[in-house]
């Protein structure tokens, strides 16, 4: 009599998730996507916090010691909570980009969208390129519950060359489907990819602050030059967090504007310890040009910086000012005074800034454009090693004093990792990567 | 599921058939007979109360009224006359019986005058052995608690705390209404609930918790039940004595009994308590020093008073702001009476207390509780053999709590961490020393908000619940029982965190400052369904059976939803819907089904020797519809010397040899064993990621219990002494693997590849020196010892267990809930630095001529040897003052390690672990001048450690927020003053080094010895004799004045050893082994009460 009674029925659904088989119908593969990003969203989210407070960008005001380690220029060690703990989402985020783009593609003409396939490239692409910008070294090989070594530390632009490889496949599927938007994604984060795999090169081959650490690749030139044809002069692909998706390991947004953990660097802004003073006066770096609170600078901070930014930030990816910062760079590296007084300005154009005509030096001039036109977009760091310029906090003795050193394997992949461990005998799961001792 | 359904069905129906059958055949009576009589104590000749009266060999019996009598009617006689035993059973005394000889028509009389026993082997017991039971023949021990009288008893947590060794509260903090988590011999699991499952009156419980997970102290679902209409609580410790309980069982089984009606008159009771509740001076005084001639202006100005240069300032933030003299009110009545047929029992109780946590003069948070509770259960007997029991129950739970534990915006940890030399009137004036007249810093707060705006968050949990059940039993035959259990636990809980708009009263925050607000609303329903048929027959005039199988059902189905949102539009609004940015929203469903089959059959010879078999087949949800279901076997073997004929020493008056082995298990969750991808919203829309890894092959670990051991009775039972071992094994440990994130899953797995290995000793001593008519004296002593080891990970690594700062590791071959915390390197053996297991060097120093420090981390790379600072080298370094705040000078002073076990890993070392070894209680109950009782019980725990985060912070270097003990304001003022010398500058880095730097190297001087003794209850009672009673209009009338954690003793320095920012709401992983975490929380408060209890 009790065979109809629920309380028997031991078959239970699970309303809350799906299931991976559900996932091999093409109809998912919006979903795929759209998790990938929001996956790709959460690591960036992180990268971006761990990069800031390393660099002169954000400065610790709280609680939690190892926002302060790494404002000492302590970079390398594999314990620091926040590296630690941003590891998981960038190595989710490279994973589900791979998963995702072989899953769409198996798709074939089943796949109801190509433009799904092409963002799944963009994402994919991204989370190598953050990959290769800000680790020492990084597992990639890794499938689920089978562990693979590191690539090394040597061998870390190949993450470079497959980010390459997505964009590649990104701008090719965009052209075919005649998304401009896709297109200027593309080539942006190209042009992106390969100036970030020159400044690897300047910085870690050999390792050191290089002489001439201005970047003139003709890959990353070409594909500025083709990527802002189509971006137009003010262009900006970001990435933005929402209350859903705020934060992974911790949310930079929050840590900066509500918790206040950290604040904008004090070469950037005045005001109290945790917080940016008001307006305009919260604007402490001048624009050597007009020796007035710098313009650009001013927008990212409101953006970024103070109580009403927020905590669900944007990270932009690329822009038509970061091309014309590669294309600046690369006529100065070259002599080409034309070309960059030309790039430089139109990046100074966007926000309305005077242009420039040869003072300050044009060097410090791109620096300066540079610091303020990517400020928290996970750039600043490879400009402190590569033109020799410390964080204003980095102690003597820490290692990003010595030498360019970035963001190690953490210490959770390093103990869970038996391959890992294997292939290092040596190395405790502690230790600082050689380059950041 | 078929099968399921096809012996569900089978045992169901037979219920049915045999219900109905009695229906038809207890009508076909004859003649009957009546006893009467009065069971009194035979020392003090008190009347008994809600004693059991019952016919040898039959279902037959009553309950004493508060007068001692009883009353049995209907006695069946046959024929002219029928030759009976009596017999009476009374918890703390001993059995006693009288052959009578009834007559049919008329009245018998036996009265009873019972003698006081230190040992219970004849106390009748259901849990876990399927059918009322005596412990003598149980070969595992069933612990029985029963409420003592008059005790200061607010809730479950307290009853059950320090009453049985081995059973342990973890207390979350001394906020009022928080619950505590309830631990029985250990852990049994890594990554699965370590609570044991709780069931009243043979219903299943929702045994969750609420309100800690948005800040707030937590309270647990088991406190929602009224302590008042509790007749005794039957605790099955483990898989040996608890596996007819099945998969769920193997952290124990607590039962819970509530009262029945008895029959009569309506009886009526009334109780009023007051309570005044206030914390213990724990929290150490907020000092500071003040720096320059800057800060001595700002803080002379707001002080009334002239400060300079490296003064110290000390205030009490906590104790002068944020206590107060808490009061509670308990009101409670019951009622209970009824005739042959029915008797029923109900029952009311409020509940109302405004704890000790103060400042209201600062703010709307408080800790409040509130809780209304009622009961109301009817027994049926419409025929001789046939039994319907009616339970309900409605609870109406509301607590509020501040923002506490280890929170940024708790109002403990700001007040904690405040620093007196820093606090000013700087956003408005001073309007007398110490206030401002509007925004200021009152306490010196740095950093994320003042005290006076965390007062401005309130915290609020809200639960009505109905529990209710329908409990059948029909006698076919003597021998031949059916009965059965429905059971209806529905939790309709609601949770809200909210802080209004323009809270931020200083200016000093900038959280959420527009407002926000946090709903969360859980619906968990709990379905039991709970089938017997028991069968007992003597064979002959040696041997005896008691057979039972059965089938229990647990369905449970949780609904969640929530709603979080910020900024409101203005000042007013207080619902989430108003919010504009930050919105949120969530919802869950989850089902859950367990059940198996149970059988088990004792045999008996002599009625001495007692064994037992048994087992239970499982199924569940969670092992899939087509996955075959779990096996769990048991035995036990009862002894009883004593209870031979031939037995008649009254020095070794009991005798009784038991041992029980038997299995339980945990089963893992519902979708653990699949690969799934969850819901991870992005900006371009809906979207999935990856969840579960998923493990086809997940089974339920499997907890193996032995355990043996003996009781003894002395002197005609006035002394007890009972002594128990166990062992236990965890085969197929569900490990929550985290597996590398490099591929992919972030999140854990669980898969059954770990075992742990535990065992124990419980010792239990009672004594009864005194009994006579006037005076009494009833002394206990308890102890149990704890032994636990994680055996195998199975290969998988360490798994670091919660934030960062704790330092709990799961690690192979290790005691769980170690701690890994880096330790210092040791003055030099005398010839030389030692070596590790591994070979390695142990780094050490010469105390004459170096300090335990690495002088700017030289030497840091892996492998070499840290070498120790020389006096030289430090007293050239403190040539000059060194402000110790400074990132600088904490980098030189970084702190010389050691690896003394040879790990490899300075910074983890194993430094105990926070399971005590040992824990226990003690205390007794004299009865003095006939009418008064005093009634005491000291509670100890020893061998453990505690994490001590506030002072990881109040005593040490950060440079923001604490470092304000003033054992380490001492060490700064003498680094940072001028006038001292280089020497002594040496000296306070040396011993900031050894005792005060912390946080840095997490773990560093963390752990500290958590021993304590506590003086947990005192109760003084003067009962009114009967007479002067009913002089005075009532039938009993008491008054008890107590108190209620009166004492500490312990060398612990930070607030409290006992309690816990682990609470009840926290991961699983982190309620498992983070006991022992002292972070922000409050101190257990002192609680004095007085009592009226009347009746009538």
């Amino acid at each position: 009599m009790l065979v109809g009674c629920g309380l028997f029925n031991t078959d239970v659904k699970n309303v809350n998730a799906v299931t991976e088989q559900a996932l091999g119908d093409p109809t998912a593969a919006t979903s795929l996507v759209n998790g990938l990003g929001g996956s790709l969203q959460l690591a960036v989210n992180g990268i971006v916090g761990i990069s800031g407070a390393a660099s002169d960008e954000l400065q610790w005001a709280g609680s939690r010691e190892y926002w302060n380690l790494l404002d000492g220029g302590d970079i390398g060690d594999p314990v620091n909570e926040y590296s630690n703990g941003t590891y998981p989402y960038i190595s989710a985020a490279r994973w589900q980009g791979d998963y995702t783009v072989k899953t769409l593609e198996a798709f074939g003409t089943k796949l109801p969208k190509q433009l799904d396939l092409a963002r799944a490239y963009i994402f994919a692409g991204t989370a190598y390129l953050f990959i290769g910008e800000n680790y020492e070294d990084f597992v990639i090989a890794s499938d689920r519950t089978e562990p693979a070594a590191s690539i090394g530390e040597a061998n870390m632009r190949i993450t470079f060359d497959s980010a390459v490889a997505y964009f590649s496949k990104a701008a090719t599927l965009a052209t075919t489907i005649a998304n401009t938007d896709l297109q200027k994604q593309a080539l942006g984060l190209r042009a992106r990819a390969k100036f970030s795999k020159a400044v690897w090169t300047s910085l870690r081959a050999p390792r050191g602050f290089p002489t001439a650490p201005l970047i003139n690749d003709a890959g990353a030139t070409a594909d500025a030059t083709a990527a802002l044809a189509v971006m137009g002069s003010s262009y900006v692909f970001k990435l933005t967090s929402t209350a859903q998706n705020g934060g992974g390991y911790f949310n930079t947004g929050f840590e900066t504007n509500q918790r206040l953990e950290l604040r904008a660097g004090a070469p950037y802004v005045n005001g109290t310890a945790t917080v940016v003073t008001a307006g305009a006066a919260g604007i402490k770096l001048n624009d050597p040009v007009t020796n007035t609170p710098d313009a650009t600078l001013a927008k990212a901070i409101d953006a970024c910086c103070r109580q009403a930014s927020g905590q669900f930030l944007g990270y932009n990816l690329t822009s038509s000012r970061e091309m014309y910062l590669i294309l600046a760079e690369a006529a100065l590296a070259a002599g080409n005074t034309t070309g960059f007084t030309t790039n430089i300005n139109l990046a100074r154009a966007i926000d309305g800034k005077p242009a420039w005509s040869g003072t300050p030096a044009a060097q410090d001039m791109l620096i300066h454009e540079r610091r303020v036109g990517l400020f928290l977009q996970g750039r600043r760091l490879h400009d402190h090693y590569r033109f020799n310029q410390p964080a204003d906090r980095w102690l003597p003795i820490r290692a990003a004093t010595k030498r360019p050193c970035f963001f190690p394997i953490s210490f959770d992949e390093r103990t869970q990792n038996q391959v890992l461990k294997a292939a290092n005998p040596a190395v405790q799961a502690q230790d600082r990567p050689t380059a950041c001792q | 599921m078929r099968r399921v359904a096809w012996v569900g069905s089978v045992l169901s129906a037979a219920l049915a058939v045999g219900l109905s059958l009695g229906a038809s055949t207890a009508q076909a009576q004859n003649a009957t007979a009546i006893i009467e009589g009065k069971v009194t104590d035979g020392a003090t000749q008190r009347a008994l109360e809600a004693v059991q009266v019952f016919i040898s060999d039959t279902r037959l019996g009553g309950i004493t009224n508060a007068q001692g009598t009883f009353r049995i009617t209907g006695v069946p006689v046959t024929g002219a006359s029928r030759a009976i035993v009596l017999r009476v059973r009374a918890l703390g005394y001993t059995p006693a019986s009288k052959p009578l000889t009834l007559t049919g028509g008329q009245t018998a009389r036996a009265d009873f005058a019972l003698q006081t026993s230190a040992i219970q082997l004849n106390q009748v017991v259901v849990t876990g052995s399927g059918q009322k039971t005596e412990t003598k023949r149980l070969g595992n021990t069933v612990a029985v608690i029963a409420p003592p009288a008059n005790a200061p008893i607010n809730d479950i947590s307290n009853l059950l705390t320090a009453r049985e060794p081995g059973l342990v509260g973890v207390i979350g903090g001394g906020l009022s209404g928080q619950g505590a988590q309830i631990r029985i011999r250990g852990n049994s699991s890594l990554s699965q609930s370590n609570e044991p499952i709780i069931f009243i009156d043979g219903v299943r419980m929702n045994n969750g918790a609420s309100g800690g997970g948005g800040g707030g102290g937590a309270v647990t679902r088991l406190d929602d039940i009224d302590p008042n209409t509790i007749e005794r609580v039957e605790v099955l410790k483990g898989a040996a004595a608890a596996t007819l309980y099945g998969t769920e069982a193997s952290n124990g089984v607590i039962q819970i009994f509530t009262k029945v009606g008895s029959q009569g008159a309506p009886k009526w009771s009334f109780s009023a308590q007051q309570d005044a509740i206030t914390f213990p001076d724990r929290v150490a005084p907020n000092t500071g020093i003040i720096k320059d001639t800057t800060q001595a202006r700002v803080a002379s100005a707001f002080y009334g008073r002239t400060l300079a240069p490296f003064d110290i300032v000390q205030t009490e933030v906590f104790k002068d702001n944020l206590t107060e003299t808490g009061m509670g009110t308990s009101l409670s009545s019951t009622v209970t009476g009824g005739g042959n047929a029915v008797t029923y029992f109900a029952s009311g109780r409020l509940f109302s207390e405004d704890g000790p946590f103060g400042g209201k003069q600062l703010g709307v948070a408080t800790d409040e509780t509130r809780r209304i509770q009622t009961s109301a259960n009817l027994t049926l007997t419409p025929f001789k053999n046939y039994r319907i029991r009616f339970n309900n129950n409605y609870y109406n739970i509301l607590n509020k709590s501040p923002e506490t534990n280890n929170n940024i915006y708790g109002v403990n940890s700001l007040a904690f961490m405040a620093r007196p030399e820093q606090a000013n009137c700087n956003a408005s004036s001073v309007l007398s020393p110490g206030k401002c007249t509007g925004a200021g810093n009152l306490f010196g707060n740095q950093a994320f908000m003042t005290v006076r705006e965390a007062m401005g968050q309130i915290n609020e949990t809200a639960v009505s619940r109905y529990l209710g059940s329908l409990d059948m039993s029909y006698n076919q035959t003597p021998n031949l029982t059916f009965s059965g259990t429905v059971g209806y636990d529905y939790t309709a809980g609601r949770d809200i965190g909210f802080s209004r708009f323009g809270y931020n009263v200083d200016n000093f925050t900038s959280q959420t400052v527009t407002g926000a607000r946090s709903v969360f609303n859980d619906n968990t329903r709990v379905a039991t369904l709970d089938t017997k048929i028991a069968y007992n027959k003597a064979l002959g005039a040696s041997w005896s059976t008691a057979t039972v199988v059965g089938l229990q059902v647990f369905n449970t189905n949780q609904k969640t939803t929530g709603a979080n949102s910020q900024a409101f539009p203005g000042p007013g609004i207080e619902v989430v819907g108003a919010g504009g940015t930050a919105i949120t929203n969530s919802e869950t469903l989850l089902t859950t089904i367990n059940g198996g089959y149970f059988g088990q059959s004792q045999i008996g010879w002599h009625d001495w020797v007692f064994t037992t078999v048994g087992g239970r087949y499982d199924f569940s949800s969670a092992f899939g519809e087509n996955s075959p279901g779990v096996f769990y076997p048991k035995a036990s073997l009862s002894i009883v010397p004593s209870d031979r004929k031939s037995w008649a020493s009254t020095r070794l008056s009991t005798l009784r040899f038991r041992g029980a082995i038997g299995q339980s298990g945990r089963q893992p969750g519902a979708f653990d064993k699949f690969t799934t991808f969850q819901p991870l919203t992005s900006e371009s829309g809906a979207g999935l990621a990856p969840q579960n890894l998923g493990s086809q092959d997940l089974k339920p670990e499997i907890s193996t219990e032995i355990e043996g051991g003996f009781e003894t009775g002395f002197f005609d039972n006035k002394l007890a002494l009972e002594f128990t071992y166990w062992d236990r094994t965890v085969r197929d440990a569900l490990v929550s693997r985290q597996f590398p994130s490099s591929g992919g899953f972030r999140n854990s797995q669980l898969v059954n590849i770990g075992q742990i290995k535990a065992n124990g000793l419980e010792l239990n001593v009672r004594v009864f020196p005194i009994r006579s008519a006037t005076s009494s004296l009833e002394l206990f002593a308890n102890a149990a010892y704890l032994k636990q080891t994680l055996t195998s990970l199975g290969g998988a690594p360490p798994i670091k267990i919660g934030y960062f700062r704790y330092r709990g590791f799961l690690k192979e071959k290790a005691p769980l809930g170690s701690l890994y915390e880096p330790l210092l390197a040791g003055p030099c053996p005398s010839g030389g630095p030692a070596t590790n297991s591994a070979g390695g060097r142990i780094n050490c120093y010469n105390p004459a001529t170096e300090a335990p420090i690495n002088f700017n981390g030289r030497n840091s790379p892996p492998g070499a040897a840290l070498a120790p600072a020389t006096q030289a080298e430090l007293l050239a370094y403190f040539a000059t003052p060194r402000d110790i705040l400074n990132s600088g000078v904490q980098s030189t002073l970084q702190p010389l390690l050691a690896d003394y076990q040879g790990t490899g890993i300075l910074l983890e070392q194993r430094n105990g672990d926070v399971f005590p070894d040992w824990t226990g209680a003690l205390g007794g109950t004299y009865r003095f001048k006939k009418n008064w009782r005093v009634q005491t019980l000291f509670e100890y725990r020893t061998g453990f450690k505690v994490q001590d985060l506030t002072d990881g912070f109040r005593q040490s270097q950060h440079p923001s927020i604490g470092s304000n003990r003033i054992e380490f304001t001492n060490i700064q003022r003498t680094l940072l003053n001028p006038a001292s010398t280089p020497e002594e500058r040496v000296a306070a880095a040396t011993l900031y080094v050894q005792k005060y730097r912390r946080l840095l190297e997490p773990g560093l001087n963390q752990a500290q010895d958590g021993t304590f003794m506590r003086w947990r209850e005192l109760a003084l009672t003067y009962d009114f004799s009967p007479t002067l009673a009913s002089k005075l209009g009532a039938r009993t009338l008491s008054f008890t004045a107590s108190g209620r954690n009166l004492l500490l003793w312990t060398k612990y320095p930070g607030v409290d050893p006992e309690v816990n920012a682990i609470d009840r709401t926290a991961s699983t992983l982190d309620q498992n082994f983070l006991a022992s975490t002292e972070a922000f929380g409050v101190p257990i408060p002192r609680r004095f009460s007085f009592a009226v209890n009347f009746g009538f």
